[in-house]
């Protein structure tokens, strides 16, 4: 006779899929790194009411190599890496630089935008194109 | 492996009364890169390894020798030694209480103190020079030398969460003394600066003598070398609540 699923077991099934789709996505991640040969960075998106700051950890990069595009609601951060990166595999492949093509959810300001470098990441501020209105309260 | 038990120790550690480090996958990779760096630039040995419930089947390779991803390690300074909890891969987060158990249980049977390292997640981390590290304890006379190094801050008011926190609940109830020490950290990117500022209190702690010059000059190569790792640990810290270490715990009117 088949048991009843319990709560946990819901939970579990949840649990076991949500890793099975990490898996997932870190393997494809993976798999296009080895290919094109370059690595996809840690980046770090947060929003607030007028703009996103971005952060892109790009270690093994001056400042001066990195290329930064702004367009429409979309971001591209190319950077060769001083460093040769070996992809983790049982036959060595290197990886020498680094890109990053990132959509945001809505159209930002290219003109406005700004960027500095530090200690290997790279911090960029974009503004968004509609702004709130402030609401005068009664 | 003793059936009831996650973990296999080898028998001249036992009851050796050396100070056990915790430093799993976490915020910042702090841990891994400060215990990893100990391990690397002290005399070390492979004494023990713990298996972790819930993970899929994985060994680590290293030099062709077969290793358990989870591994203890005897590290010795001179005189002074210290034991080393190291994982090569994150713990599931719906196992951070067995694996926090398992090591608790490891700290009865060598007769450790707990000493667990990490990171806390620092927003305008790219702001600070040299992270503090903030310290808290089951233990007033363990917490008292850990500030008494002049090193670290008392962990006065916030949460902690994960494995750190597993210990800290559990600690008491085993009698296993535990000290964590967190040092301010990026939250997503490996950080070897606040890597470098627990190995410099744990060698004030501890009376060890390891230079961390290699460890902040090396710092960008080994970014590089743990963004796998770091992608990893990310995913598996989105499943605890680790914003909640941002936050100021409640303050009632009294």
């Amino acid at each position: 006779m088949r048991r009843r699923k319990s709560l946990f077991d819901i939970i579990r099934e949840i649990e076991s899929d949500i890793d099975q789709e990490i898996e997932w996505m870190l393997t494809r991640l993976k798999e296009s790194e080895v290919s094109s040969r370059c690595l996809e960075p840690l980046y770090d998106v947060q929003e607030f009411p007028d703009e996103f700051r971005v952060t892109v950890d790009l270690p093994g990069v001056e400042k001066e190599n990195v290329k930064l595009e702004v367009h429409k609601n979309e971001l591209h951060v190319y950077a060769p890496c001083s460093y040769e990166y070996e992809l983790r595999r049982y036959c060595r492949v290197n990886a020498t630089c680094y890109k990053l093509d990132l959509e945001l959810p809505i159209e930002i300001s290219a003109e406005e935008t700004k960027a500095k470098f530090r200690e290997g990441v790279l911090e960029i501020r974009i503004p968004k194109k509609e702004k709130g209105v402030r609401i005068k309260i009664d | 492996m003793n059936k009831d038990k996650n973990f296999l120790i080898d028998g001249k550690i036992k009851g050796k009364g050396v100070p056990l480090i915790e430093g799993l996958p976490d915020v910042g990779l702090v841990g891994t890169i400060a215990s990893s760096y100990f391990i690397s630039n002290l005399q070390s040995e492979l004494v023990g390894y713990l298996e972790i419930e819930d993970l899929p089947p994985i060994v680590t390779i290293q030099g062709s020798k077969v290793l358990e991803p989870c591994r203890l390690y005897l590290c010795r300074d001179g005189p002074n030694e210290t034991c080393m909890v190291f994982s090569d891969v994150p713990v599931p987060p719906q196992s951070i209480w067995s694996t926090a158990n398992s090591i608790l249980e490891i700290g009865q049977t060598i007769n450790s103190t707990i000493i667990s390292v990490g990171g806390i997640p620092e927003p305008n981390r790219l702001e600070i020079e040299k992270p503090e590290i903030y310290v808290v304890s089951n233990d007033e006379e363990i917490q008292r030398k850990a500030l008494e190094t002049g090193y670290s801050t008392q962990f006065e008011n916030g949460f902690i969460t994960g494995m750190k926190a597993a210990l800290l609940r559990n600690a008491s109830r085993l009698g296993v003394k535990v000290l964590v020490a967190l040092a301010q950290s990026h939250m997503n990117y490996p950080d070897p600066g606040a890597a470098a500022e627990v190995v410099v209190f744990l060698n004030k702690l501890l009376g060890l003598n390891v230079s961390v010059d290699p460890l902040r000059e090396q710092a960008e190569k080994l970014k590089i070398q743990l963004r796998d790792l770091m992608r990893r640990t990310t995913a598996s810290m989105a499943r605890i609540p680790k914003g909640l270490e941002l936050e100021a715990t409640p303050q009632y009117i009294r």
